[in-house]
């Protein structure tokens, strides 16, 4: 098994999974609230509810993303490819978590929001490599 | 005294029912209420492990996320709401008037209404007061008192419109009454004039289509009942602005006339602000039409739009979630199945569980929305609430956490094996495996036959699951002779239920049953050593 490119392994597991497309049609959903509703803090509304549409994807996918885990360490992976994989997954779904927020904020506010939906993501991402990595010591001792 | 006898005989009758209870039930019925007490105590482990797997369940982060959640899209449905007033017309042909009455509930001050006005400047515009007062002003005249309960104040270019041929002016005060007084009147330091006009007329005064001059008091289906005459001081708008201890001017209604041309291009939207923000209601007349806003919002299509796709989103998330929280669900299941708690059950213990943890926060939510962003937008959350809740409620309840859907497999679980006894006393097996059975503290013997030989025997138990009714174990046990020196024991343990249980359920049961039998016999034998 080829484990050395982490990043296209999560692209295939993003496009198989359902998170991807709940965060879809969701971001979509949400493009309404952009484009009609003209309230001076719908701004801020809309990056918090991007943030758990982000979270709420990568959670319908955790079985997925658990079992990658598991067999990453099986195979022997390095950390580079765990931390890539981790990195893109968080990447992508914040990208897609922003597409509310980028019509209405101002360059600072995107960035924030960027910032919080990958710092989000990837601290689930590792909570789920922590706890497959302590599962995967404790049935081999 | 009556009273006393009464309470004395209430009292007697009750003492004596009481003991009479007590004492029945401490003679009759000690075995039931022996039976009474298991049943509770049973009931009540029962709920507190129920409790417990539960309350595990709630810890869950994904929980707590998908509340967020909700709660988020029910600000994001507040924040995109929007209310129009609510409108009728009504056909007033031969009118041919072009004019606009604004009504508010309370007295203002003309000030708090002038800005809205900026707008009507080529219009003429006329402010009158109809305020019932809350308690009666008491006036003496000539000797006589007489009591008005309601003021009305009127424009001086008006009052020969209103009232026949007197001419107000703001030192005169006019009582509806056939007599003529011409005195002075004295209010708040203050001398007036008094003049009196004829009831009749000012009864029949109409400051717009439809609107007396006289207050209305109350409606009597759709007829306005008006403040009698009589009981009606009436005055300019500065002189009654005066009597209410008012230091500036007010009003409770506002007319303006315009030509059809100016009225067309009036601004109309600005007297919505101004009846949204006072309360009240809008009177448009032109083209030979009424037209009526009321003070009432109703939600306009955008704001409904926005709730239901709110209610999506947030749906969404909340079915995501708890598909995720499926796993949990299954270990909370198979955990109070050993108790007895059936599928059924269970789904519609989580269900009834999440449904009311999403409506207190629903709830909760709607309540700070109210106050933060005031009630329409209040309303629009409230639809995002209901709309996600009772989605949320279907699926979980159908989909999500039905074990019985998943799990029920009806097919009839039973175990064979055999143990080999040397150098038995087959009838003292038998009376032990069948005093383990009636000593078992989850299985109640119902029924047993045993017959028993040397080396041949036959044993069958008939055995009810103390934990969950209509669940049992049959036990069918043959011995027979093995070689020279042993007996074979075949035991064949099958469960059964009057539902349809999943195979797991009854396999635990079945585990239970038949580890107390081969650990009992083995134990013996250990013991005897055989």
């Amino acid at each position: 098994m080829d484990i050395g490119q982490g990043y296209l392994i999560a692209i295939k597991i993003l496009v198989r999974g359902r998170g991807l497309y709940i965060q879809l049609v969701v971001s979509t959903l949400l493009l309404y609230y952009t484009i009609f509703v003209k309230h001076p803090q719908i701004v801020y509304l809309l990056i918090l509810v991007g943030m758990l549409n982000v979270l709420t994807a990568l959670l319908s996918d955790i079985g997925s993303h658990s079992a990658l885990f598991y067999v990453l360490r099986i195979c022997g992976a390095k950390p580079p490819t765990i931390t890539t994989y981790v990195l893109t997954i968080a990447v992508l779904a914040a990208l897609i978590g922003l597409v509310p927020v980028i019509a209405l904020a101002d360059f600072i506010k995107v960035v924030t929001a960027l910032t919080i939906n990958i710092i989000a993501s990837t601290s689930l991402l590792y909570y789920v490599f922590l706890t497959v990595k302590k599962n995967l010591v404790l049935s081999i001792a | 005294m009556l009273e006393v006898i009464a309470l004395l005989t209430y009292s007697a009758v009750l003492i004596f029912t009481l003991y009479y209870v007590i004492r029945a039930f401490k003679t009759s019925h000690h075995e039931l209420r022996e039976e009474v007490v298991e049943f509770r105590r049973d009931i009540l482990a029962r709920v507190v492990i129920t409790y417990k797997v539960i309350t595990g369940f709630t810890r869950s982060p994904l929980l707590v996320l998908a509340l967020l959640m909700l709660s988020a899209c029910m600000v994001l449905s507040a924040l995109s709401a929007q209310y129009g007033l609510a409108a009728s017309s009504i056909n007033v042909d031969g009118t041919d008037i072009y004019a606009v009455y604004v009504g508010f509930k309370e007295l203002l001050p003309l000030s708090g209404v002038n800005r809205y006005l900026s707008e009507f400047r080529y219009a003429d515009v006329n402010i009158y007061i109809r305020y019932v007062l809350k308690h009666g002003l008491e006036l003496s005249l000539n000797g006589e008192k007489l009591t008005a309960y309601a003021l009305v104040g009127i424009p001086t270019n008006m009052s020969k419109h209103f009232l026949a041929d007197i001419s107000i002016s703001d030192d005169m005060l006019v009582i509806c009454c056939n007599r003529s007084y011409g005195r002075v009147i004295t209010l708040g330091g203050i001398n007036y004039k008094v003049a009196s006009a004829d009831p009749k007329t000012v009864i029949d005064a109409m400051i717009f289509y439809g609107i007396p001059l006289l207050p209305v008091e109350a409606y009597l289906g759709t007829k306005p009942v008006v403040v009698p005459p009589d009981k009606v001081l009436i005055g300019t708008v500065p002189t009654i602005s005066k009597i209410v201890n008012s230091s500036e001017l007010t009003l409770t209604d506002l007319v303006m006339r315009f030509s059809k041309e100016d009225l067309e291009r009036a601004n109309l939207t600005a007297l919505n602000e101004l009846v949204r923000r006072y309360g009240g209601v809008v009177e448009v007349l032109r083209n030979n039409t009424l037209e009526i806003l009321s003070g009432y919002g109703v939600p306009t299509a955008e704001s409904m739009v926005s709730a239901l796709i709110s209610a999506i989103i947030s749906s969404i998330i909340l079915l995501t979630t708890f598909t995720a929280l499926q796993p949990t669900v299954k270990s909370a299941y198979s955990r109070l199945s050993s108790v007895g708690i059936q599928p059924w059950n269970f789904t519609t213990m989580l269900t009834i569980f999440t449904t009311l943890t999403i409506s207190a926060v629903g709830i909760l939510m709607t309540a700070v929305i109210n106050q933060v962003f005031g009630m329409y937008s209040a309303i629009n959350s409230f639809i995002t609430f209901v709309i996600s809740a009772i989605v949320t409620a279907f699926f979980i309840n159908r989909k999500l956490f039905n074990v019985s859907t998943v799990e029920v497999v009806p097919t009839p679980i039973s175990n064979k094996f055999n143990l080999i006894v040397r150098h038995p006393n087959l009838c003292e097996v038998f009376n032990y495996i069948s005093n383990i059975i009636k000593n078992d503290e989850f299985f109640e013997l119902e029924d047993l036959d045993m017959r028993c030989d040397t080396f041949d025997g036959f044993l069958h138990a008939s055995c009810r699951f103390r934990n969950s009714w209509g669940i049992g174990v049959d036990l069918d046990l043959f011995a027979g002779k093995y070689g020279g020196e042993g007996v074979e024991l075949s035991f064949n343990i099958s469960t059964w239920s009057i539902e349809e249980l999943s195979e797991k359920q009854l396999e635990s049961v079945l585990r239970l049953f038949e580890s107390k039998i081969l650990g009992g016999v083995k134990v013996w034998i250990l013991v005897k050593g055989t």
